[in-house]
């Protein structure tokens, strides 16, 4: 992929995470197509890669919220390379690949930001882990079954095909 | 492409790792405030190409649609002012025939012709002016083809005898409109002449003849022909200088008493009659006589 493609399918992404995630939004809770993204990329390009596509998107979440600038950017670095760097070691293929990796990058994205963000305050921690992050993390992950199936019939199994690139399948 | 030995993959993917989060956690700890103000000023450093593009898109389709209005305006004005030049022209020749102050020319004042004193050709008409401007001795009268006469004589309230100028001994001071030698418009039976044009003064044939306005009676700028021969001789001592008017003294049924002066006509391009160019006043050499070169 190149770094054009790249650059706007983060900035549709943002786009559509600022615009798009409230509109579907249950009871508030909105789905991370950031980190979605992110594992896509991150399966792709492995995990230099997907350290460096999460060090940008997350620079470029920071800009929206100036006052969490860098939090996002380690976050979503940390969960790039994580996912580059596991991925090709899972044995994991159609729905628990769709909804188990993206929800599980979720659920380790926001652990960071949220210790970074209330400097290990546990019980805030805790409380905004359970309230948002696991529900976050379960609409995401329904969100990427969702696209993993249309993945499947027009792209011809998106997550599928990165997951099999990586372990050189 | 060959690939990197797995050690060294491992370390590259360590060392951007390590970077990545380096810089992000040097981020972090900035200042609340430092974080908002960078956060901001790099916002505006990414987002200025895409709002100038959008400006600029916004300003050539305005830009686009303005022009588009004002070409429809400047047609609108074309014909707005092609139509006011139809109207100005027919207000001034309606002016003219209603007595009314012409702009350019004085007030004139419309008469009938009521009775032509003819010799072998009309020599003196009598008219009845419509106007109630009072009506005096040497009043210039016009036609739309140029100078008439003058009034010899006023016979009453809107009556008037006009002399004109095919009657023997009228005399009318004239000038050439492109190079202002004078002379003495008079009528000698055949035809109009300008006596008293000196040897070596430049007239040819085609210039236009105005009146000079010298001598009082009739104002300066009033058309009176253009000159039809010219024929000098190094033995006399004027030139002899036909002239040839435009107008039909046979068949005056209406013309126009001068009876308030104006400007006249400001500049010779406003004169009816073409004016000879350079290249025919260079080819014109000594006698100039039609009729004298036969």
């Amino acid at each position: 992929m190149t770094g054009m493609r790249l650059g706007v399918a983060i900035l549709l992404t943002l786009i559509g995470q600022l615009v798009l995630a409230p509109k579907i939004a249950i009871l508030g809770i909105e789905p991370d197509f950031l980190v979605l993204l992110l594992v896509i990329l991150s399966l792709r390009t492995g995990s230099a890669g997907g350290a460096l596509i999460g060090f940008a998107m997350g620079i470029l979440q920071g800009l929206v919220v100036p006052e969490t600038l860098g939090m996002d950017a380690l976050a979503k670095c940390l969960v790039g390379w994580s996912v580059g760097k596991v991925a090709p070691t899972l044995a994991m293929e159609g729905p628990p690949l769709y909804i188990g990796l993206p929800a599980v990058a979720v659920l380790v994205h926001d652990l960071i930001y949220l210790v970074c963000l209330t400097h290990l305050d546990v019980p805030r921690i805790g409380e905004t882990f359970v309230m948002r992050s696991i529900p976050i993390a379960a609409y995401t992950g329904m969100v990427s079954f969702a696209v993993g199936l249309v993945s499947d019939m027009v792209l011809g199994g998106m997550l599928t095909r990165a997951a099999e690139a990586r372990r050189g399948g | 492409m060959a690939e990197r030995p797995h050690g060294l993959q491992r370390l590259s993917d360590k060392l951007v790792l390590a970077v990545c989060v380096l810089l992000s956690v040097w981020m972090m700890t900035w200042e609340e405030s430092t974080r908002v103000r960078r956060g901001a000023e790099w916002l505006h450093t990414l987002v200025t190409p895409f709002e100038w593009a959008d400006s600029f898109t916004s300003d050539l389709l305005s830009l686009q649609q303005e022009n588009a209005r004002l070409r429809a305006r400047v047609a609108a004005l074309e014909s707005d002012l092609t139509y006011l030049r139809q109207g100005q022209l027919r207000l001034e020749q309606l002016e003219a025939r209603a007595g009314f102050y012409e702009r350019s020319r004085g007030r004139l004042a419309p008469a009938d012709v009521l009775e032509l004193v003819v010799g072998r050709i009309p020599v003196q008409a009598k008219v009845r002016v419509h106007s109630d401007d009072s009506l005096r001795t040497w009043m210039p009268v016009i036609s739309e083809d140029g100078l008439v006469g003058r009034v010899r004589q006023v016979l009453g309230k809107d009556l008037a005898l006009v002399q004109l100028l095919t009657e023997e001994d009228s005399r009318i001071s004239v000038e050439v409109a492109r190079t202002g030698v004078t002379g003495l418009l008079r009528y000698d039976g055949r035809g109009f002449f300008v006596d008293h044009v000196p040897q070596g003064d430049p007239v040819v044939v085609g210039d236009a003849l105005i009146t000079s306005g010298l001598g009082g009676t009739v104002p300066r700028g009033l058309v009176v022909g253009t000159v039809k021969s010219v024929r000098s001789s190094p033995s006399e001592l004027f030139q002899d200088v036909e002239v040839e008017s435009s107008v039909r003294f046979s068949a005056l049924r209406r013309v126009y008493v001068v009876t308030r002066s104006g400007p006249w006509y400001a500049d010779v391009d406003r004169l009816p009659f073409a004016v000879p160019d350079s290249a025919v006043v260079d080819s014109l050499v000594g006698v100039d006589d039609p009729e004298a070169r036969r």
